[in-house]
């Protein structure tokens, strides 16, 4: 077996790049594929101490965590929706009416 | 019946008089005048009895109440309050009486008998209080009803003004003088009560109090508490350099000039330095400053009176060097003791009748002939019979006229009240002063400002009642109101001094125990004489008889000087009387002090450099520093709301970067 | 009116997500380490659920477990999630909407 740190790893680089894709990215829909990014990052986490520890609690969490992340991204695409419409394009740049 | 039950009725009178004629004055006839002259009357009358009170008893007159803490309010009568009293009630009264004839056309008549009533009462307050504070407080009160008085006509621009200067040149003598009382109660409460172990309640700043134990105040602090006390009395008796206000304030009618600035008022200063006359025994350095600006003050302003021409303001200024004359005398006490107290006090009073007379007999030409101006007037004494002869007697009591020699003879000095009281001080005081001291200064003020006193005053009266009438008016006589007050008080300037002297001194000196005063002066290093009455006569009997003539020569030099200048006219002044002669031009511009004090010192130095750079300092320093913070931290505000972009993105950067932050420094604290 | 130009704050996007990635690195291999977790080390107190069959051997993994689990242990969260995908059905149903004019 390797060693259960080398699953962590994996799973924090994979997490941050969904952050920085978060921060970077000026697409909504490229912003929803990262924010599904990090939420497989910490699924790995779950599954690699799940698998490590002979136990499918990690298992069935990671369910609930695949379909609420579904829903979430339903809601997400549902509000891009509603941004392109009034914008007729998906730039999160330029929402930035409260700023200074 | 003792007269201690109702010597609180003395102040409390005209008091009652003031209310009542601020209130009810519209309505009576002559303005409300007869209130405040009966409420004088009774005063007076109760002075009186006090007087014969104590000449009976020996015992002064105490009544005392507790105020709060170590202070009391409360009245003192002994020989010198008492005839201050009788000099006060009596004077106030006719000159009341002669105002109903003299503000007869004025519309604001219960005003100014209401502040003259006020006025009096403050004075009386000043008189009677046995404690320093309360004295403070009345003499406070007086140079307010002062200030009200003098800006009677407010109307007038120049009369404001001078109300206003009297006020604040007097107000600085006040600080000075409640400066000196804050340290003589620091001192009292430090080096005094210590000592005084109470049965009773004892009060710090009661005049025995203070006398009793003047041998425990350390004698440098003592004499910075009379050089201070000293500079009050400089403000309100017009000393210099305090005098200016004293002419200006002719801007008042005449019964105010005479009966604030010639008989009560102006001498509460000299009141004051009497009062504390065993403070002063035991510091005589002080002392010696009252005599040098005393008698300096009376040569000084002597010279200016020669080239005035307003008839008054050449009795203002006799009035601040007979003021001088004065603290001269008192100032001699360091040699003669408790006496110099008694010359002073004659002086005054005499001087207050023989001056109050004058400035009324000055306000009956003014109001008869409607003018001020000497140059103006001429010849009155065909028309003004009374008031002539009257203005003679007061004139030739200024000028100290008098016959030397004969009281060898009689056993009483015989001349008018001025010449026996003015020889009293230049021989029995200075003379014999600088025969202790070998100091001639004093004797040289005194005979010289003698010299100078008889020229103007009898300037003054050769030009206003003989000669051609300069102008075309037409005098007439004034009424028996007044008439009659002048005639009472040419009598008394005529026959008080003649006939008092002797008791009189003896009265007054019996005010302070000789004992204690040679103790006190052996304190202050100074040890006098043992009789000082007896040396005095002693050392006067023996003096050369030129000593003893020169004051008679400067009476009657000065009173023929002035009647061949300006009566008979063989010496005409018109070639060095001029603005172009540069000697009379510095007498006539009164030595440039206007220009000294108003333009250099209170507008360039004052104004120019402290004012200006207070002002640059507040606004550029202070203001600076505080505009300074605030636009700084706006400066830093408008960098740091950059922050806000409103793009969420960067939000979401700034809480990763919060959360690494945290994680780090959590991680951190579970590693190490 | 004037935003900070982007590329400065891609250079910050990049530092920021750096920093994270050293943190979280950082902090597992130092609390974890880096050796295999053996796991007979885990204590025998905590328990694991294991699927017992009819042979009465065990097992502790598995798609059957996780069905098992799933509706004994864990049928509440399960009935949850079921609303919460209907909701989430109907709120973007909507949202998405075409708007009638």
């Amino acid at each position: 077996m390797l060693p259960v740190s080398y699953y962590l790893i994996v799973a924090a680089i994979v997490f941050c790049i969904g952050v920085y894709g978060v921060m970077t990215l000026r697409s909504g829909i490229m912003i929803m594929m990262c924010i599904e990014l990090m939420l497989n990052a910490a699924n790995i986490n779950l599954i690699a101490f799940a698998s490590h520890f002979s136990q499918v609690n990690g298992h069935v969490f990671v369910l609930f965590s695949i379909a609420l992340a579904a829903a979430e991204a339903a809601i997400g695409f549902a509000i891009l929706m509603s941004i392109f419409r009034s914008k007729n394009n998906v730039n999160i740049d330029n929402i930035n009416i409260l700023r200074w | 019946m003792a007269v201690d039950n109702i010597v609180y009725l003395i102040p409390a009178l005209p008091v009652l008089a003031f209310v009542l004629t601020l209130a009810f004055g519209k309505k009576l006839p002559s303005g409300g005048g007869y209130i405040p002259i009966l409420a004088i009357a009774i005063s007076c009358i109760i002075s009186v009895l006090a007087f014969l009170q104590i000449n009976e008893t020996g015992v002064p007159i105490e009544v005392s109440a507790h105020w709060f803490s170590v202070l009391n309010v409360g009245i003192l009568i002994d020989p010198l309050a008492s005839v201050m009293l009788m000099m006060v009630t009596f004077v106030s009264l006719l000159i009341h009486i002669y105002a109903i004839g003299y503000m007869a056309h004025d519309p604001a008549k219960p005003r100014y008998f209401a502040e003259t009533a006020l006025f009096t009462a403050a004075m009386l307050g000043v008189v009677l209080s046995d404690n320093i504070l309360q004295f403070f407080i009345a003499w406070e009160l007086v140079g307010l009803c002062s200030y009200l008085l003098i800006g009677f006509w407010f109307r007038k621009p120049s009369a404001a003004a001078a109300g206003k200067k009297a006020f604040l040149t007097t107000r600085v003598g006040d600080v000075l003088f409640l400066a000196g009382i804050v340290i003589l109660f620091f001192n009292m409460r430090e080096h005094v009560l210590p000592h005084i172990t109470g049965h009773e309640t004892v009060y710090l700043l009661q005049f025995s109090t203070i006398f009793e134990n003047i041998h425990l105040i350390p004698s440098g602090q003592l004499t910075i508490i009379t050089l201070l006390f000293f500079g009050g009395a400089v403000g309100k008796s017009g000393q210099f350099p305090l005098h200016v206000w004293l002419p200006d304030a002719m801007e008042g009618p005449t019964t105010v000039s005479a009966l604030i600035h010639a008989a009560t008022m102006v001498t509460a200063g000299v009141y004051l330095v009497a009062r504390t006359f065993p403070m002063f025994i035991a510091a005589p350095d002080s002392l010696m400053v009252v005599a040098y600006v005393g008698g300096f003050t009376a040569l000084f302003a002597s010279t200016m009176g020669l080239v005035m021409n307003d008839i008054k303001r050449v009795l203002a200024f006799s009035t601040i060097s007979q003021l001088g004359y004065m603290m001269l005398a008192l100032g001699m006490g360091s040699v003669i003791g408790a006496a110099a107290v008694g010359f002073a006090m004659f002086h005054l009073i005499n001087h207050a009748f023989f001056k109050a007379c004058l400035f009324l007999c000055a306000g009956s030409v003014i109001h008869s002939t409607g003018t001020n101006d000497l140059r103006e007037m001429g010849g009155l004494m065909s028309k003004m019979k009374v008031t002539g002869i009257t203005m003679l007697f007061a004139s030739l009591a200024l000028a100290g006229i008098g016959i030397p020699f004969i009281n060898k003879i009689v056993g009483f000095p015989v001349g008018t009240s001025g010449f026996v009281s003015k020889d009293a001080i230049i021989l029995d005081a200075t003379y014999v002063f600088a025969h202790m001291t070998h100091d001639w200064i004093p004797f040289a003020f005194g005979i010289l400002a003698a010299l100078l006193t008889a020229i103007y005053t009898f300037r003054l009266w050769f030009m206003a009642f003989t000669g051609k009438p300069r102008q075309e008016r037409h005098p007439h006589e004034s009424p028996a109101t007044m008439t009659g007050v002048l005639s009472i008080l040419a009598i008394f300037a005529l026959v008080f001094g003649m006939l008092t002297f002797v008791p009189f001194l003896d009265f007054v000196n019996s005010t302070y125990d000789p004992e204690k005063i040679n103790h006190l002066a052996e304190l202050g290093g100074n040890p006098i004489l043992e009789d000082p009455m007896h040396e005095i006569h002693h050392t006067v009997d023996h003096a050369s008889p030129i000593i003893i003539l020169l004051p008679v020569i400067a009476g009657v030099g000065g009173l023929l000087l002035a009647w061949v200048i300006y009566n008979r006219r063989w010496i005409s002044v018109a070639s060095i009387g001029n603005m172009r002669n540069p000697l009379f031009a510095i007498l006539a511009k009164r030595y440039y002090q206007h220009e000294i004090f108003i333009e250099l010192i209170s507008l360039k130095f004052t104004y120019g450099v402290l004012a200006l750079t207070s002002e640059f300092s507040d606004r550029k320093i202070v203001d600076g520093i505080i505009d300074g913070i605030s636009s700084f931290i706006i400066g830093g505000a408008e960098v740091l709301k950059k922050i806000q972009t409103g793009v969420v993105q960067n939000y979401a950067t700034a809480t990763v970067l919060g959360v690494g932050l945290i994680a780090l420094i959590l991680s951190f604290r579970e590693v190490f | 009116m004037e935003q900070l130009p982007s590329k400065s704050w891609n250079i910050i996007n990049l530092v920021t997500a750096l920093m994270l990635m050293a943190v979280l690195v950082f902090a597992i291999v130092s609390v974890v380490g880096l050796e295999p977790l053996v796991p007979s080390t885990l204590p025998e107190s905590v328990p694991i659920d294991y699927t017992v069959w009819e042979d009465g051997s065990k097992d502790a993994s598995g798609i059957e477990h996780v069905g098992g689990l799933l509706f004994t242990k864990y049928v509440i969260p399960f009935e949850v999630l079921a609303l919460i995908l209907l909701a989430a059905l109907l709120g973007s149903l909507y949202m998405a909407k075409k708007e009638d004019e």
